[in-house]
């Protein structure tokens, strides 16, 4: 229990206070527990990708927080090496290098809402397929 | 442990036509246990100069972990086709 409370509870046993007045102050001193989580829930931004195609109504929808990408960009080398040669080969031959790429930096652009609103948006429509719909966006 | 505002469980839920089944994952677990690895890697690493790469590797997954865990609740991935559907959410 935290010293706050314990504080309102001595004060209610000592007459300072009236229980009733001394259940306001709890809960006072709730809400304002609850302000530093919702304040921070409020605030966390996610990086969400959505992927709909219309062939078998089929749904992607996935959720990565800003904080969280953070921490998993310290693996993105280790990742890397996980790509096959040829593919690697293929960018290669298409001006495209991975290790060029800071992930550091890009998620801190994000972070900082330089780089905000869609960063992906691809529709698209087939006769096989149907149409596919690809969004990833920062919110 | 349940009032820490932390998530406590990864929910996994499945649906297949009729059939529905939601898996409880209780992360609380794992993450002792993962610290407990990352310990013994850490001592191994002080011994044997080979298991440093592995002790980073350790302190960098248990990292991750707890920052999973310190979101709080939330929904990960939502996967669905046709009738059936996966989705993976933090409770």
């Amino acid at each position: 229990m935290s010293d706050e409370r314990m504080k309102i509870l001595e004060m209610i046993q000592s007459g300072k206070i009236t229980a009733p007045e001394g259940l306001e102050l709890l809960k006072a001193l709730d809400d304002a527990d609850l302000k530093p989580g919702e304040a921070a829930r409020s605030g966390m931004r996610f990086l969400r990708i959505r992927v709909s195609t219309g062939q078998n109504n089929t749904k992607v929808n996935v959720n990565i927080p800003l904080s969280l990408l953070k921490v998993v960009t310290k693996f993105a080398d280790i990742g890397m090496k996980f790509i096959p040669e040829d593919a690697r080969r293929e960018m290669t031959k298409k001006g495209i290098d991975l290790s060029d790429i800071n992930f550091d930096e890009l998620v801190e652009l994000i972070d900082q809402g330089l780089v905000d609103g869609k960063l992906v948006d691809i529709d698209t429509e087939d006769e096989y397929s149907g149409r596919t719909k690809v969004e990833v966006y920062v919110e | 442990m349940w009032n820490n505002r932390l998530s406590c469980f990864i929910l996994v839920k499945l649906r297949y036509k009729w059939f529905r089944f939601v898996l409880p994952v209780p992360l609380f677990i794992f993450t002792e246990l993962l610290q407990a690895a990352a310990d013994w890697v850490a001592l191994w690493g002080s011994l044997f100069p080979r298991w440093k790469l592995p002790g980073l590797l350790m302190t960098q997954l248990l990292s991750v972990w707890l920052e999973f865990r310190r979101l709080g609740s939330w929904q990960l991935a939502e996967i669905a086709h046709d009738d059936h559907q996966i989705s993976i959410s933090f409770f």
